[in-house]
């Protein structure tokens, strides 16, 4: 458990020093706030719409930035020093972290500034910000095991879209949902369903990446 | 290794077994009733069972996948590609004829009902599968890396394809199979294409899998 | 006729001529397979291969 910590240290401290993921995820969600909230003016736009394209910014800018949390060992070479040093499941759990982090700073910065851009009332935060971080997390959870893959494979950047975003419709879908109901000012039971299909779809892609990381990372 | 294709036998009745099944399609049932389009209900008889053997194929890739990861038997990588050529072609199938039976039963091509929904994303999956492929050259991590996948897209596909159309409102008539809301000449018909369907996919599949055998074959005598 | 009538005759000769298709196929495949059994496949190389034998070597004594 202490390795897993050890990688996303690295990891966040690399992250710190050069700042190149976050860099490109603040431009990109400060662009896209800026596209979507001209392109939409001053209307009021249903909760339901709101909530869309909130899932779809943080989606895209899940999809610009958690791809490179492995490809940096492979262009470094420093893959074969991790796989040497460290259990493949401490490797996953790292960079697992790593990438929840990562996005859900972005998400605590770009959902709020979303929602004032759009306008939008939040009837109910507490739901909402559950839904935010079960989100993240599975978005997370789904793109690492992504990225390991495509670490390992030729054309990088444009095969982890197109194979990441597959798995995060779910994702997407129960966001999307339950950041309605929160906008709208449901209570919690409200959005149970959309809750309960978050926690286990993370739950079950983690485990899952527990248990194939290491074919993929062996390879 | 397996007898390639069908027997001459089971070819035969595959070839009767689909013609009788599309006759009786068209003239052997009557329209159905509950429907806006009562004589086009009968695209069902094709358009149902093509769209549960896309589910099928998928899950035997998943399940070939499983097996490659655990002896990394090359044999198992074979059938995991053709079961996902199989069931990314039925897949077009049940999109394509969704659609028309869509257009006519609903008014539009395309309604983003939920089922409609999951056979796209069933789709993506299979273009993600395939392109995965296609991006590594060593057939060794190849077959790892795109047996991973399939095994990480199942809960999503299983969520999409299952649970998603019985959670979100759904134009699609619900489990009318299993709940018995068809006329019992329209089930026989039903059953009949399933079989058909399923003989048809089973041949092809077979085929599939005896060609890359075969390539594997010669592959390694290439390299002697 | 009526249309179901055409319509039925439509699907009946796709299906006919996917049927003769995967008839061809099949036989092909077959031919295919059991040339590749009977072929050069079994035959040994020209190059020489690595043989096993004691040399005369220090160890060739025992």
């Amino acid at each position: 458990m202490a390795e897993a910590g050890a990688v996303f240290l690295k990891d966040l401290q690399q992250e710190l020093r050069n700042r190149y993921a976050l860099n490109a995820m603040a431009l990109f969600a400060i662009t896209t706030l800026v596209v979507v909230g001209f392109a939409v003016g001053s209307q009021a736009l249903p909760a339901s719409v709101v909530a869309a394209l909130l899932w779809v910014v943080l989606l895209f800018t899940a999809v610009a930035s958690l791809s490179r949390v492995f490809l940096r060992e492979e262009e470094t070479g420093t893959a074969l020093a991790l796989r040497l040093a460290v259990e493949p499941e401490h490797v996953y759990l790292g960079k697992l972290l790593f990438n929840v982090v990562l996005l859900g700073a972005m998400a605590l910065v770009v959902a709020p500034l979303f929602l004032a851009v759009m306008q939008a009332r939040v009837g109910n935060p507490g739901l909402l910000a559950l839904v935010l971080l079960l989100g993240c997390i599975g978005l997370a959870a789904a793109s690492t095991i992504v990225a390991a893959i495509i670490a390992r494979a030729a054309a990088r950047g444009a095969l982890f879209g197109g194979l990441a975003f597959p798995l995060l419709l779910p994702v997407l879908i129960a966001a999307t949902g339950g950041t309605t109901r929160a906008l709208e000012g449901a209570p919690l039971g409200a959005a149970w369903a959309e809750l309960r299909l978050l926690l286990s779809f993370g739950v079950v892609m983690i485990t899952a990446s527990l248990l194939l990381f290491e074919h993929v990372w062996n390879e | 290794m397996e007898r390639i294709g069908l027997s001459t036998g089971w070819r035969i009745v595959c070839g009767a077994w689909m013609a009788g099944v599309i006759a009786a399609a068209f003239i052997g049932v009557g329209p159905a009733a509950g429907f806006r389009e009562p004589e086009a209900a009968r695209i069902l008889f094709f358009h149902v069972p093509v769209a549960w053997l896309a589910v099928l194929g998928f899950l035997g890739a998943t399940f070939h996948a499983v097996r490659y990861l655990r002896r990394r038997n090359p044999a198992a990588d074979i059938r995991a590609v053709a079961s996902a050529e199989m069931g990314f072609l039925f897949c077009v199938l049940a999109t394509l004829s969704g659609a028309l039976f869509a257009r006519v039963q609903w008014g539009a091509a395309w309604n983003w009902d939920p089922r409609q929904t999951s056979i796209v994303a069933l789709l993506l999956v299979y273009a993600a599968y395939f392109t995965l492929r296609s991006a590594v050259a060593e057939p060794e991590r190849r077959a790892a890396l795109s047996a991973v996948y399939a095994i990480v897209a199942t809960l999503p596909m299983l969520f999409l394809v299952f649970i998603l159309p019985r959670v979100v409102e759904s134009l699609h008539p619900a489990d009318t199979v299993r709940s018995g809301g068809m006329s019992p000449d329209y089930r026989v018909v039903f059953f009949a294409a399933l079989g058909a369907f399923t003989l048809l996919y089973l041949w092809i599949y077979r085929l599939r899998v005896a060609v890359g055998e075969l390539e594997r074959v010669a592959c390694r005598h290439s390299m002697k | 006729m009526s249309p179901l009538h055409e319509v039925m005759v439509v699907v009946l000769v796709i299906w006919a001529g996917l049927f003769a298709y995967l008839w061809r196929l099949d036989t092909r495949i077959r031919e295919g397979a059991r040339q590749q059994r009977e072929a050069p496949g079994d035959q040994p190389d020209d190059a020489p291969e690595a043989v096993l034998e004691p040399g005369p070597g220090r160890l060739g004594e025992e």
